[in-house]
């Protein structure tokens, strides 16, 4: 029996599972996979088994990883073709588009200090609050400074302009469908979602690009259906619910870059969990409701019955995503802890 | 003209009192003035060829700099002479490795600077694929007529194809796509009249 794959992510937060694209890509592509994932949502960096700090990039994460490729492969259905053009699509988010929203939420004054940065300073813990948001707001500065460097300056409107450029490119190539490549998700899909959500979702004082993608319909709704499909359940902020915490090894340092690690490489036993948090709370994870036992359809095909009924599941999804929309849910409430 | 030129990098082009510099911005300039290689096509395959764009963008172009600035026997015996070149001592050894130490932090930037050589160009490969894969046994990349992305390819497969490097492991993960070096050399002739040289098997 292998052991349980586990995923460290920040926590959740603007009606999102994670708040950080990387993070969201890598649980949205586990979602679409039905691969049996551990999930601990972290607000406090310094805890991943990785050791890897917050640096932002430091998981070149080009497509989420597909953990075991032969079992959980969302790609598993591609043709070659559609391989390559999942490739060139990756490459032109990451090219365009990211610098842009690390521009949006780390950069542009009015973003990072009335949003981003109120929100990674009520959720971190104390004291780290303090210093951790402006050292990740340091570390985007430089990196976007350094992606670059040998370009000349580049003006931020230039960067607007290609990431509009970009939002308009990928509404086309979605067209009507409701994937990219038709019915089923696939990787590209995770990675669309992962970079659109926090953008449609946030509540940006300047939301610039915001509204140019709101005016996307199409892509819109590409959001707004993997939302409702794959995280019936956790739109809200999983983190400060009702203290629901898993009794799992978070024991050594934090990470908010996904790293996914076998429960049986992850560090020294698991003391108890009241033993390990300090008493301000670093009670941080919890796992998600175990899904109910598979309730195949005739046909082989499963329909997803709670959240969208319109909309079918594919069929090469190895577990079922139907988990009950219960209204016991933690967390999900709000997204900021009082 | 020098107020003109201003950070201008290589290529530009020189209308009037406008200087357009680059490949995108000439593109659009040129498109402006009526001539466009890429409206035969619809709005899903513009999409498709400017993401194929930012693949080679993405990956071939950072993997040529990561070879030309992060391999150290590349850097030793091939860049640093030829980056050095036009400027006498000591400033040649300062400039090149002032440029050195800039491109080696956008490898860090963008995550590339832990990787290996056997790395990089396993990315190569990847894109050649992709590449390959998208042109299949059409002429261009977009059938019968060729668009920017067959020119930026060409740019790019071309000078691999042709620069004599320390090794010739770039060289031959190209190679090993066949309809990629037709490709090449099916521009190259028609296009070029033979001028340049493709080295034939």
């Amino acid at each position: 029996m292998a052991a349980p794959m586990e995923l460290f992510c920040w926590a959740g937060g603007w009606g999102l599972p994670s708040v950080d694209p990387d993070c969201l890509a890598v649980l949205t592509y586990a979602r679409f996979t039905g691969a049996p994932l551990k999930v601990h949502r972290l607000a406090n960096p310094w805890r991943s088994p990785s050791g890897k700090d917050l640096r932002p990039g430091s998981v070149p994460d080009r497509a989420p990883v597909p953990f075991a490729p032969q079992k959980y492969n969302a790609d598993y259905d591609l043709s070659a073709q559609q391989g390559a053009d999942t490739l060139a699509f990756v490459s032109l988010l990451e090219e365009k588009l990211l610098p842009v929203l690390i521009h949006t939420f780390w950069v542009d004054a009015k973003n990072y200090v009335e949003h981003t940065r109120k929100w990674y300073a009520e959720t971190i813990p104390f004291p780290l609050n303090f210093f951790l948001p402006n050292c990740m707001h340091k570390r985007h500065l430089e990196r976007l400074q350094l992606r670059r460097a040998g370009d000349g300056a580049v003006a931020p409107w230039q960067l607007y302009r290609d990431a509009r450029e970009c939002l308009t490119l990928l509404s086309q190539r979605l067209g009507s469908q409701k994937f990219f490549f038709g019915d089923s998700p696939a990787s590209l899909d995770a990675l669309v979602f992962s970079r659109l959500a926090p953008l449609l979702k946030a509540k940006l004082p300047n939301g610039k690009l915001q509204q140019h993608l709101k005016s996307l319909q199409n892509l819109c709704n590409h959001c707004a259906a993997i939302l409702s499909l794959y995280f019936p359940w956790d739109g809200g902020d999983a983190l400060h619910g009702d203290g629901d915490t898993d009794g799992s090894p978070r024991a050594t340092r934090g990470c908010p870059v996904p790293s996914v690690g076998m429960g049986t490489r992850m560090g020294p036993p698991v003391p108890p969990v009241a033993a390990q948090c300090p008493p301000w709370g670093w009670g941080c994870g919890w796992d998600p409701p175990a899904p109910p036992a598979a309730t195949p359809l005739p046909g082989g095909a499963r329909r997803l019955r709670s959240a969208s009924p319109e909309l079918p599941v594919p069929a090469r999804l190895a577990v079922p995503l139907a988990w009950p929309s219960s209204p016991g849910a933690p967390g999900r409430s709000g997204p900021h802890r009082g | 003209m020098s107020m003109l030129v201003k950070a201008c990098k290589v290529p530009f082009i020189h209308v009037g009192n406008q200087v357009v510099s680059e490949l995108g911005p000439i593109v659009q300039f040129v498109k402006a003035k009526g001539h466009s290689l890429s409206d035969g096509l619809d709005e899903v395959q513009k999409a498709e060829m400017k993401a194929y764009m930012e693949l080679v963008n993405n990956m071939l172009l950072t993997a040529e700099l990561y070879l030309q600035w992060c391999d150290d026997v590349t850097v030793e015996e091939i860049t640093h002479p030829r980056y050095g070149s036009p400027y006498p001592w000591p400033l040649n050894r300062i400039l090149s490795y002032q440029k050195q130490w800039e491109i080696r932090r956008k490898m860090k930037a963008i995550g590339w600077a832990g990787k290996s050589l056997e790395q990089v160009l396993e990315d190569v490969d990847q894109c050649c694929q992709a590449l390959s894969q998208r042109l299949g046994t059409q002429p261009y990349f977009f059938n019968k007529h060729p668009t920017e992305l067959d020119a930026l390819v060409f740019g790019h497969l071309f000078t691999i194809l042709t620069t004599q490097l320390t090794s010739d492991e770039l060289c031959e993960k190209v190679k090993n796509y066949s309809n990629l070096i037709a490709f090449c050399r099916r521009i190259e002739q028609q296009y070029f009249e033979g001028r340049l040289t493709l080295a034939r098997p």
